[in-house]
């Protein structure tokens, strides 16, 4: 019976323990003993408050003002409340921008809440960024030894009379000879319908290559647009365009002109050939690879990928014809036909351990590159041209 | 007491410690960003390291409205508290980063010490958590380095994959903006030439599924981490071409852990380039992650971590533009297993020698490809006029000109060449995403010289800093008109479309091309017009 009744004495000092222990680590925070804890931590602290000031901002920390348009100031009042038993310090920090500042108070200013006060502190946020989403802040330092640190942040987005899916249209790697089509949707809760009433290519240098339709939205493209009025902008490249990159203005007009200014797209991109190389060191727009210092004698390997594109791809093939210096040893891969649209050839570039000490870093008036030519099957490119930089050196 | 008493006592007392500890260990600490400060000695704060959240710094007392007093705001319980507070050494710490968004140094318009973020400060405070700390850290980054589309972020994406390489980062998710850029030049700057690229998607597929890898394993601290990195499903419509493949985010994210769990890990890691609740969606997804770390939310990152209901993951968000890191350090602690500290990148950071010579080299590649091999080709401006240059607007604007030659506009281009801060040994003066704002001429937003606009110092001397023609427009046909060409009517209109009002906030909007929230966080139109302003011909 004693036994018992020690071990029961025993096993409710321990239990109490554990409780009184866990209260004081987790106090505060929602624990599957709350009724105990919430009795242990009535105990403990007194009835004017907890013990100590203690921060709560009521309504939250962040406030969304959704949807403004550009240029409108708005005020947020958050409301902080020292549930604590002891004097509440705050002092305001660096805001993160000046457009986010508040209104009777500034950088470095002390606020004081006594036990069981509130007090309001208003944020003011004046929208002047085009960013389609917003946020800013407000930080405060506190003496709450459980938040020393306290963010009031107040976010929203930048509403514009027209929204777009992308802030930028882009044609990359474009085959000389392709036609491609890209999308943007347009977006607007200020009509029911909208329409475009003037459509430009603003460079004149490229506008000849480019057309653009609008037409409403297919179910999928609609999926995640939620306006009043929905319209596709379906732009085609057309082929001619140069080799390299271009940039063209698409500036549209709307039914809502002129309260509502032509929207201005910019569009990207880049002409390349059907035949690329990328890899490691690669700069493909320059057709170089660096290899970079090899020690004398030990050599050095690297595999780069040639990519096939076009009608013409499964009947390329590539062959070495011209290497400079010609003890570099160049090999070409089986061809790779597995992905849709492109044939991927490896092509291993050898520096042989025997190489002699050699500068073909490319630097200095007339500096010297390495140079592989590589002979093709491809009806247009009739080979293609590597340039190679590397240093051979003694680095002991 | 005998033998069976104490026996029986040290069993009760046994039971009774095992369910007062039980209460404790069942149950998972749900704030564990800022522990209870600790018992433990605390590591001195590494030199440099400073304190917590330092750019809103230690104010100086002031009165502020009916509630504020004249106490000293400097009183010792309103002091930051110091970094990594109550921490003793992690097992490991993840520094986690994102959205780089091309800011790979802040741009110094207004000042370095008022602006955060540049790979020059994270280098360094990498190492100082390597070196001075003796961490092992495990540095991590949810992607978007870039975001704009052309040759220039081509370079700026191949130099930070060389930086984030150098700073022996273990796993980079893809951004949207990342995506668009070629894939030719994508893969050939993510793909180092020992191999094994920290690039990584589960369901991006860039030309060939097995050009990048789905995911990653390694050691650290003595345990197994995996990484799988993830596009969110929202921004596939972001993506444009048919280099990139991709596949809803779930599916994928799910086939992958499978796998990085045959490896059998001991924490799993999700880098989730998605919106913050399509992140915590895909965490609730799977059961397998501790950490989520996310590039959702917009604007600075929590000061907190956030427990995802309904997972046992925690999330920590990276903010924009690389002002913050986030260190969170893994314990040997079942309490408290992890804790994070989030950290703004302010000027309290020395530069990196390292990274400022990345920066110098990127610099000098953009001086070596010209502004053509950049991609910022001329095009003619709207109005189809030519810029003459300030000298020519100022033989008939006298006073203009003498109001404008007292303004930094004056001396716009010569900040670029050399710049007024510590950097001030790397021009800028060949960077296009400088010049559009430093030079006379070019479109401020979208970073082209107009045509007859500045190219050179040489070449276009007449057309260096930021001069009239930027506000007014290019005045070719007025000044044709004003010395003698066309009618009278003509040389009116003319003048009238030379005019920059205030009405309809057209100046206000002008200036906000250049002092933008990016280059000048906290320009004031009403403070700044009237240095600037003149009425009139003289």
């Amino acid at each position: 019976m004693k036994t018992v009744i020690l071990a029961a004495v025993f096993l409710a000092i321990g239990i109490s323990l554990g409780i009184w222990t866990a209260s004081r680590t987790f106090v505060g925070e929602t624990l599957p003993t709350k009724p105990f804890v919430a009795y242990f931590e009535q105990l403990k602290v007194p009835e004017g408050g907890h013990e100590g000031p203690r921060l709560q901002v009521v309504g939250g920390e962040t406030h969304d003002f959704g949807s403004l348009p550009l240029w409108a100031k708005r005020k947020h009042t958050f409301v902080v409340r020292n549930s604590g038993n002891q004097t509440l310090k705050l002092v305001m920090g660096k805001p993160s921008c000046d457009c986010a500042s508040g209104e009777d108070l500034k950088q470095g200013d002390l606020l004081e809440i006594a036990p069981g006060q509130q007090r309001d502190i208003v944020l003011k946020w004046e929208i002047r960024s085009s960013n389609p989403q917003f946020a800013q802040s407000a930080p405060f330092r506190t003496n709450d030894k459980k938040r020393p640190s306290l963010v009031l942040a107040i976010v929203g987005q930048v509403e514009d009379a027209v929204r777009r899916s992308r802030e930028i249209v882009t044609f990359t790697n474009v085959p000389a000879s392709a036609s491609v089509i890209e999308s943007v949707r347009l977006e607007t809760n200020q009509t029911d319908k909208l329409s475009i009433v003037g459509d430009r290519f603003l460079n004149p240098d490229t506008s000849g290559f480019f057309e653009v339709q609008f037409e409403p939205p297919t179910a999928e493209e609609a999926k995640e647009a939620f306006s009043r009025s929905m319209l596709m902008a379906r732009i085609t490249l057309k082929p001619g365009l140069p080799l390299g990159p271009f940039q063209q203005t698409l500036e549209l007009t709307t039914n809502m002109a002129p309260a509502v200014p032509p929207l201005q797209i910019p569009i990207k991109g880049n002409i390349v050939g059907d035949i690329l190389v990328f890899g490691p060191g690669v700069r493909t727009h320059a057709r170089t690879v660096t290899l970079g210092v090899i020690p004398y004698g030990r050599g050095a390997t690297r595999t780069v990928t040639v990519s096939v594109k076009g009608p013409q791809r499964h009947e390329t093939t590539l062959s070495v014809k011209e290497l400079v210096p010609p003890y570099l040893k160049v090999q070409v891969g089986k061809p790779d036909d597995s992905k849709p649209n492109v044939r991927l050839c490896p092509v291993t570039i050898e520096v042989p351990q025997d190489a002699p000490l050699d500068n073909l870093g490319g630097g200095g008036e007339g500096g010297r590159a390495g140079r592989i030519v590589l002979e093709t099957t491809h009806p247009t490119i009739k080979q293609i041209e590597l340039t190679v930089f590397y240093v051979v050196r003694n680095t002991e | 007491m005998n033998t069976t008493w104490r026996s029986h006592g040290f069993s009760a007392a046994l039971l009774a410690a095992v369910c007062g500890g039980g209460f404790l260990g069942c149950y998972e600490r749900k704030d564990v960003s800022q522990p209870a400060p600790s018992k433990e000695t605390r590591e001195t704060p590494a030199g440099d390291l400073g304190e917590q959240e330092s750019h809103p710094a230690p104010p100086v007392p002031k009165q502020a409205g009916k509630a504020t007093s004249t106490e000293k705001a400097a009183a010792d319980d309103l002091k930051p508290p110091p970094l990594f507070d109550g921490w003793s050494r992690p097992v490991l710490a993840f520094f986690v980063t994102g959205q780089q968004l091309g800011y790979i140094e802040p741009c110094g318009c207004t000042g370095l010490e008022n602006q955060l973020g540049g790979l020059a400060r994270r280098f360094t405070l990498l190492e100082q958590l390597r070196e001075e700390k003796g961490w092992e850290v495990v540095p991590l980054d949810v992607g978007n380095q870039v975001r704009r589309y052309g040759p220039q972020p081509v370079i700026k994406f191949q130099r930070t994959s060389e930086a984030l390489r150098s700073m022996e980062y273990r796993a980079v998710a893809f951004g949207p903006d990342d995506l668009l850029l070629p894939a030719t030049e994508l893969l050939s700057s993510i793909s180092p030439p020992e191999g094994g690229s920290i690039f990584t998607s589960a369901n991006v597929e860039i030309i060939s599924r097995d050009l990048t890898p789905a995911w990653q394993v390694f050691q650290a601290g003595g345990k197994k981490i995996g990484v799988v990195a993830i596009l969110g499903d929202s921004l596939r419509q972001k993506l444009q071409g048919d280099e990139v493949t991709f596949t809803p985010a779930a599916d994928a994210l799910k086939a992958a852990l499978e796998k990085v769990r045959e490896a059998g890990c001991d924490f799993y890691v999700l880098l989730a380039h998605a919106s913050l609740d399509e992140s915590r969606e895909l965490a609730r997804q799977v059961d397998a992650l501790d950490l989520v770390i996310t590039g959702g939310g917009i604007g600075e990152p929590t000061l907190e971590m956030e427990r995802v209901k309904g997972s046992k993951a925690q999330m920590a968000q990276v903010g924009t533009k690389g002002m913050y890191v986030g260190v969170i350090g893994l314990f040997d602690d079942a309490i408290a297993p992890l804790r994070y500290q989030r950290l703004p990148l302010d000027s309290s950071y020395k530069d990196a020698p390292e990274m400022l010579k990345l920066l110098a080299d990127y610099q000098e590649e953009l001086r070596r490809i010209g502004l053509e091999g950049a991609g910022a080709r001329e095009q003619p401006h709207p109005s189809g006029y030519k810029f003459v240059g300030t000298e020519k607007c100022g033989e008939c604007h006298l006073k203009a000109l003498a109001v404008w030659e007292n303004t930094p506009h004056a001396h716009a281009t010569d900040s670029l060449v050399t710049p007024p801060n510590n950097r001030g040994h790397i021009a800028r003066h060949y960077d296009p995403e400088c010049l559009s704002c430093h030079v006379t001429g070019w479109e401020p937003q979208k970073f082209f010289p107009f045509t007859s606009g500045y190219l050179d110092l040489e070449k276009t001397a007449h057309l260096k800093h930021n001069g009239c023609e930027n506000c007014h427009g290019p005045g070719s046909t007025h000044v044709a008109a004003e010395e003698g060409e066309g009618d009278d009517d003509k040389r009116l209109m003319l003048r009238e479309s030379m005019r920059l009002p205030l009405a309809g906030d057209k100046a206000k909007l002008k200036c906000l091309e250049c002092h933008d929230l990016d280059n000048d966080p906290h320009f004031k139109f009403e403070e700044y017009w009237p240095q600037v302003e003149h009425v009139g011909k003289d």
